[in-house]
């Protein structure tokens, strides 16, 4: 009994290294290339970082059971024609730690490009006159100076792995391989109320590692040193030499692997009949048919995804506007209290947010299950706004901070009350990071899985849920189609959300 | 080691040149200022000569060595050319020390290790540093950050020293205190200097020879007094006001 939590937390920890690791050595080096050097199509790689950035990790899981199942997975059937019994099978550990940082990793990519994009280049340029090359400028002057950016990216990793649950079930359970996750799940089939206190308690102790793994990372960061220059020179550009093609090849390379490959994948096998018979006699739609005609789960989760992430998006809107407003508040009219309010719930949400949503979602039912809020929509609602109102806040209260008191006082001077101001001079200054935001918090709304899977009941199944009982009934070619549609919406949100900003 | 340079372009653009076929002669030994409004050129050029931007067209040489040349391919990276440069925003790296600061290029070139100290001490010593060797730069005032910059820029003993507007962020009483210690240590080594500056009192205060840009063409060249005298055109008048 106490074997299996051990093993549990054993491959917990086996993952949050693993992915670490793989995350740091391909975005730091990654985002070094594409911001400072002249590798070639520098940009489109980071924009094809940006749109990784919002893909729901289990969607690659999803895929590279298509490709790397040990019986039916597409490169293990090619390789069976050329004489090799199995190339590669994705249920191990192995598999778990190479998906989670496929996408995560650019978590540290932007937390890193971010930072050199803020440095004065003259830092830089100071050390290359001095003499040293570019290597020696990398490793003396640019990473000890972002050296915050890498710790708190990796942090940000290292939680969001420890909290994934999507990619350890749908990978990690068929090979018996469960992590703290996943075990606390399987633990709560069972149903007794002896393993729900099991798993209640194993939640404890992950929110306990969160909270360690937060102030570790504030101790590490603390001293940050102000890095932006006066002027808004652009840096010199790094001349890689014979090796601009290598580290051009070797990055598309990673991508390619991690993201283009699974995806094309996922995506063609929800048109053809047979596994891993690419011809025109083996195209068919019927599982589209199926999925769009005949399955009703899906349409009632289509419909709920839309109005449990809408919902939660409307409702951190009003959140983030109003903690906004009340920050400004305290920094430029010395009000307190407001002050006090809007940075304790700010530490709060932060909190919320980097806590597993499993842990979260438990938390929920135990607190919410007496009000009869469980099998409705709102107890996702209430879920989803409480896990990603952080995102929200974070979106609009810089631009609050750029806000004129004297816009707001001439206001008030010609006879505004405080819901007129709201109304007339807040709402419409800031609307486009408040269209961000709902944006943002919209996107992983829509996909969620991880506490979704918890808290559904009959009729309230989202699209994450719906997907995740197709892989687990073996139903492969209907969840390539529901996977499908959930990655076209999610890009097509994400390229709005992109356009949105580029605008600004 | 005086500075040639022949028929230099630089666009960013195709069509809108930032320097626009530039032929310049830079004596050995003496401090030049580029002069200027705003987006003249005049930091582009600095950067040319640094070896951070490269020129479209045209050819940089110092004595009979050529630097860049754009028609033949010729390109001698920043970091061996022997250049050192006092940044507008000082550049003082936040996570080293004052003396690290000013160390930097000793180390990078492997000196040994009495004569990195002999030489930092000297350098400091020089610009009236001693004793905030151990400071970070946070615990400076901006003054004191300029002439960290500026200790670092001399301690390498370059070929040429570049000045991106080196003053222009202190204030009046510190800026003549300033100019005077430049002017000084540059006399001193008998460095060759280039000044980038939209200011014709630092320019007339520390340059031997002043090049006036406008729109990236040479507007006027000639020794301070004679530009004051006899300023080529109403541009020039109205900056040597």
């Amino acid at each position: 009994m106490t074997d299996f939590w051990l093993d549990a937390a054993l491959n917990s920890a086996r993952i949050v290294l693993g992915v670490s690791a793989l995350a740091l050595v391909i975005a730091v080096p990654g985002a070094w290339l594409i911001e400072r050097t002249d590798l070639p199509g520098a940009r489109f790689l980071h924009r094809v970082f940006t749109l990784s950035y919002a893909l729901p990790s289990y969607l690659l899981a999803i895929a590279w059971v298509v490709l790397a199942n040990p019986n039916v997975g597409w490169l293990n059937l090619w390789a069976r024609e050329l004489g090799i019994e199995r190339l590669i099978n994705v249920y191990q550990l192995g598999g778990v730690i190479f998906i989670e940082a496929s996408v995560l990793f650019t978590i540290l990519y932007f937390s890193f490009w971010s930072g050199l994009r803020q440095m004065d280049p003259s830092l830089e340029e100071a050390a290359r006159l001095s003499g040293a090359n570019s290597l020696q400028v990398f490793f003396r002057i640019t990473a000890p100076l972002l050296r915050g950016n890498v710790l708190s990216g990796l942090v940000a990793v290292a939680l969001a792995s420890l909290a994934s649950f999507g990619v350890p079930a749908i990978i990690g359970t068929p090979a018996r391989e469960f992590v703290l996750t996943t075990a606390i799940f399987s633990k709560l089939q069972e149903g007794s109320p002896q393993s729900f206190d099991e798993a209640m308690a194993v939640a404890l102790a992950m929110s306990a590692a969160t909270l360690g793994l937060i102030v570790l990372s504030g101790l590490w960061t603390k001293r940050k040193v102000s890095l932006v220059g006066g002027k808004a020179a652009r840096p010199a550009v790094v001349a890689l030499g014979r090796w601009r093609y290598p580290a051009a090849i070797a990055l598309y390379g990673v991508w390619s692997l991690m993201v283009l490959l699974p995806l094309t994948a996922l995506v063609l096998s929800s048109f053809f009949a047979e596994p891993g018979v690419l011809r025109w006699s083996n195209l068919t739609l019927r599982s589209w048919n199926y999925v769009l005609f005949s399955l009703a789960e899906f349409r009632t989760a289509l419909v709920n995804s839309f109005v449990t992430a809408g919902a939660a998006a409307l409702v951190v809107l009003a959140i983030a506007l109003g903690l906004s407003v009340a920050a400004w508040q305290g920094r430029f009219q010395q009000r307190r209290l407001q002050g006090a309010v809007a940075r304790l719930a700010d530490h709060g949400a932060m909190f919320c947010y980097s806590l597993p949503g499993t842990v979260l979602a438990l938390t929920l039912i135990i607190v919410l299950g007496r009000f009869g809020m469980m099998n409705t929509l709102w107890i996702l609602i209430i879920a989803f706004t409480v896990k990603y109102a952080t995102l929200g806040i974070q979106t609009v209260r810089p631009s609050a901070f750029l806000i004129e008191p004297s816009l707001i006082e001439s206001a008030q001077l010609a006879g505004a009350g405080p819901l007129q101001r709201l109304w007339r001079i807040w709402l419409p200054l800031l609307r486009s990071p408040l269209f961000a935001a709902a944006l943002l918090v919209f996107l992983p709304c829509f996909s969620e899985l991880t506490m979704s899977i918890l808290l559904y009941g009959p009729g309230t199944e989202n699209l994450g849920v719906v997907l995740f009982n197709l892989q687990e009934y073996a139903d492969r070619s209907s969840a390539a189609v529901v996977g499908t549609l959930l990655l076209v919406v999610v890009l097509l949100f994400r390229a709005a959300a992109g356009r949105l900003r580029d605008v600004d | 080691m005086s500075i040639e340079v022949h028929q230099l372009s630089k666009w960013f653009e195709p069509g809108k040149p930032v320097l626009d076929c530039l032929d310049l002669h830079l004596e050995n030994g003496e401090l030049t200022g580029l002069l200027g409004p705003s987006g003249c050129g005049k930091t582009t050029l600095l950067r040319i000569f640094a070896g951070l931007e490269r020129p479209s067209a045209g050819r940089v040489s110092f004595g009979d060595e050529v630097m860049v040349d754009a028609s033949a391919g010729t390109f001698v990276a920043p970091e061996k050319r022997n250049v050192s440069m006092v940044f507008q925003s000082y550049a003082i790296w936040p996570h080293m020390t004052v003396f690290d600061n000013v160390a930097f290029p000793l180390r990078i070139q492997k000196t040994a290790k009495t004569e990195l100290r002999q030489r930092v001490d000297e350098v400091l010593a020089s610009v009236r540093l001693d004793g905030l060797e151990k400071r970070r730069p946070a615990e400076l005032s901006g003054g004191q950050q300029q002439r960290v910059a500026l200790a670092r820029a001399l301690v390498q003993r370059p070929r040429l020293l570049l000045l991106d507007e080196p003053l222009s962020n202190l204030d009046a009483s510190l800026r003549a205190e300033m100019r005077r210690m430049i002017r000084a240590l540059q006399q001193e080594d008998r460095l060759t200097a280039v000044l980038v500056t939209h200011d014709w009192a630092d320019a007339s205060a520390l340059s031997n020879t002043v090049v006036v840009l406008r729109d990236g063409r040479i507007e006027q060249q000639g020794t301070v007094d004679d530009v004051r005298a006899d300023p080529a055109s109403d541009f020039v008048r109205s900056i040597t006001r």
